[in-house]
């Protein structure tokens, strides 16, 4: 569609009566149809995500390639570093192609086990699949370039593991690119949305588990002065423990956040349509208003979440909260049917 | 045609059958009373087939031989059996899992064998190798899950670690000895006899507690409030069936051991019994979607049932889900022991494609009850109570 065309459709939307606002006393928000919502979500938020993580992907790749064992670790480690902030920008809600390839499962389970990614250096030729997920992806990646000997073994088996994760974040971004052409019937349409909120609800849900109750759980059960968070090996960096982990967990609720009540009111078809700029394009400005307020509140208590137990406890309170109101409020007046996910059983 | 084939082909033509005729609904109020019914009668035969699982044990305990530790094996697998069927009664906060719900300390998983008994590398490991530690039900009870998630104390799992011990190979189950519960052949011969008979008392006292909790004519019991609930308790119901569809047995697992190709990950290890959880789970979830029940004794308990409800609002849709739901038992039959070789090789190794089926027939469920559902007016299937 050309830009003059584009242009056209929002100035007829708006001529129709865009009805509600970014701050919506002031500026019109045109009314959205789930293809705007959706198709919104692929062009204007997934697939550009999915192509940075391509690229990231490609760095550590080749900074393996080239780096390791004979540098040291410090230029895989950041490489390392870039592409779990893309691959967490991307992941957090997991639509479409991340659902379908089980995209997390493949290139990031946790935990990993040690003694598994060792078993699987001491046999280089061995299909990589039979190494198990806990032996592959970002986390094993992770323990090979913070706890391993930086040996050329190692370094080989690094290697093949980021290539690995190249060649996913490869597939996801073809996928999402195609995805649109996937997504012109009205009933593919209405699944994928279903597919978004549902997801949405199990990434906040996955966000509070293993980002906040575990290891507030964790630490209080054996005494810890100080969480462990999933990145724990990245996290033990000397310049600054704890970052790669903290720096993630915001980076996932930012999606999150993003996703749900991002404030820019795009013309139809164009861009990201938030939840909340949703709701306000159906004139249902109160529930987005208030989704806005629970959602300030546990962006202030994720921000304000420390190594103590009473900032951890709050910040999973606010998404608990936040999670409700989305379930209980948001779902039924965009007639959601809530199932089930990963996140469910225990 | 198959055998397993006649069976599905002739389940599916019953329930159409029942389906068509059925134009009468059943009202909320009688699903309830019948899955009530049905979820009493079953945590009965888990208790009953635990019971002679005890006698079993009390005898190896009493008089340890290759026999008898054989025997209270058996025992164990015969009631695994009957408790597989009931995890369709989880995760929506009822008396197995509620705030006091003992499923922590029936049936937690995986388990960190060291935290019990020794290991392979490990002589001293253990509760049982700390005198100090007094092995009673209280105590195996406060230490369960202490200290992390894998300190599995108590349960179905302990005992069956207890029963079979470490599963070093590569082709069969664990291979304790039953020398390891005579005194003089093994440290602390005593303290494993004991922890094993606390163990099981333990569990047959959940068990006891779980059969009260659904009770019939009690005035004040979870099944009292339960079947005055209404379409809220369908709601709890359809929780249920859709948790353990989804995120539990595909994806915890089937899904997760799949991915790993790793024994740590096999739900029921010491005994390589896992081929049947996942058959006996799916079973589970057929006997509350059909309303029926075949208990331990032979006789049948059946009537009102989801199936019945959903389809007098949209009989295609129950079939259809009816179909799915059947689909996954029979999947779920066709994985072969042991699961832990099963799960090994590439993406299309037989086994690995076996495993497959089951979990995309499952998943399948799973939306498949989303829409059930919603034809009956139920739209949030998540935990947290609709305001």
């Amino acid at each position: 569609m050309s830009r003059w065309l584009l242009f056209a459709v929002w100035l007829a939307a708006w001529a129709l009566g865009a009805q509600a606002q970014e701050d919506w006393r002031r500026v019109a928000v045109p009314t959205y149809t789930p293809a705007h919502f959706v198709l919104g979500q692929v062009q204007g938020w997934y697939s550009p995500r999915a192509a940075a993580l391509a690229r990231q992907a490609l760095n550590l790749e080749a900074a393996l390639a080239h780096g390791c064992p004979a540098d040291g670790p410090e230029e895989a480690r950041l490489a390392w570093r870039r592409s779990v902030v893309a691959w967490a920008r991307l992941s957090a809600v997991a639509v479409g192609p991340l659902n379908e390839r089980r995209s997390q499962r493949r290139i990031d389970f946790l935990p990993i086990r040690p003694a598994r990614i060792a078993e699987a250096v001491a046999a280089p030729g061995q299909d990589l699949e039979l190494a198990g997920v806990a032996a592959r992806g970002f986390g094993a990646l992770e323990w090979l370039l913070w706890a391993a000997p930086q040996d050329a073994a190692h370094c080989a088996y690094a290697l093949r593991l980021a290539g690995e994760i190249r060649a996913e974040a490869q597939a996801l971004e073809q996928a999402f690119a195609a995805r649109p052409a996937l997504l012109q019937e009205d009933e593919a349409l209405v699944a994928a949305m279903n597919e978004s909120l549902n997801q949405w609800l199990g990434g906040v849900e996955m966000l509070r588990l293993q980002w906040l109750v575990k290891p507030l759980g964790d630490m209080q059960q054996r005494g810890r002065p100080a969480p462990l968070l999933p990145r724990q090996f990245a996290d033990q960096d000397a310049a600054a423990p704890g970052a790669a982990s903290r720096e993630e967990r915001q980076l996932r609720w930012e999606s999150l956040q993003e996703l749900l009540v991002g404030t820019a009111v795009p013309a139809p078809g164009q861009d990201l349509v938030s939840v909340a700029t949703y709701l306000r394009g159906k004139g249902l400005n109160p529930l987005a208003d208030r989704l806005l307020a629970q959602a300030r509140l546990a962006d202030q208590a994720l921000e304000q979440a420390g190594d103590g137990p009473a900032s951890l406890e709050l910040a999973a309170r606010r998404l608990a909260e936040l999670k409700a109101l989305v379930e209980n409020e948001v779902t039924p007046v965009l007639d959601i049917r809530v199932g089930f996910s990963d996140a469910d059983g225990d | 045609m198959t055998f397993k084939r006649v069976r599905f082909t002739l389940a599916a033509l019953l329930l159409g059958v029942s389906l068509q005729a059925g134009a009468q609904a059943p009202t909320p109020e009688a699903v309830n009373r019948n899955y009530a019914e049905i979820v009493h009668a079953s945590y009965q035969d888990s208790l009953t087939s635990a019971l002679q699982m005890q006698e079993a044990i009390q005898a190896f305990v009493a008089a340890p031989s290759e026999s008898s530790q054989q025997a209270a094996r058996q025992a164990w697998l015969a009631a695994r059996e009957w408790y597989g069927q009931t995890e369709a009664y989880r995760f929506y906060s009822g008396p197995i899992d509620d705030e006091s719900g003992p499923e922590g300390r029936l049936n937690a998983w995986p388990l960190d064998e060291a935290y019990v008994d020794y290991v392979k590398g490990r002589a001293d490991a253990g509760i049982i190798n700390k005198p100090s530690v007094t092995i009673t039900k209280a105590e195996l009870s406060r230490l369960n899950e202490r200290g992390g998630e894998e300190n599995i104390a108590a349960g179905w799992h302990a005992i069956e670690f207890l029963l079979w011990g470490q599963d070093l190979s590569a082709t069969g189950p664990g291979n304790r000895s039953y020398e390891d519960f005579v005194d003089g052949k093994a440290a602390h011969a005593d303290r494993r006899r004991q922890y094993l008979l606390t163990a099981t008392e333990l569990l047959i006292d959940d068990l006891r507690y779980l059969g009260r909790a659904w009770a019939p004519d009690a005035l004040s019991n979870y099944r009292a409030r339960f079947e005055r609930g209404g379409l809220e308790s369908v709601r709890k119901i359809i929780i249920g069936l859709g948790s353990l569809s989804r995120g539990e047995l595909a994806g915890e697992r089937l899904e997760v051991a799949m991915n790993t190709q790793d024994q740590e990950d096999e739900h029921s290890c010491f005994s390589d019994n896992t081929h049947r959880d996942a058959v006996t789970n799916a079973k589970g979830i057929e006997n509350v979607w059909f309303g029926r029940y075949r208990r331990l004794d032979g006789s049948l308990v059946q009537g009102a049932s989801l199936a019945e409800l959903v389809a007098a609002a949209n009989p295609a849709l129950a079939r259809r889900v009816g179909e799915q739901i059947s689909a996954s038992v029979q999947a779920a039959e066709a994985i072969q022991a042991p699961f832990d070789r099963e799960v090994i090789g590439s993406s299309s190794a037989p086994g690995r494609l076996r495993i497959q089926k089951t979990i995309d027939a499952l998943v399948a469920q799973s939306k498949g009850l989303v829409e059930a559902a919603a034809a009956i007016g139920i739209t949030r299937l998540t935990l947290s109570a609709p305001k």
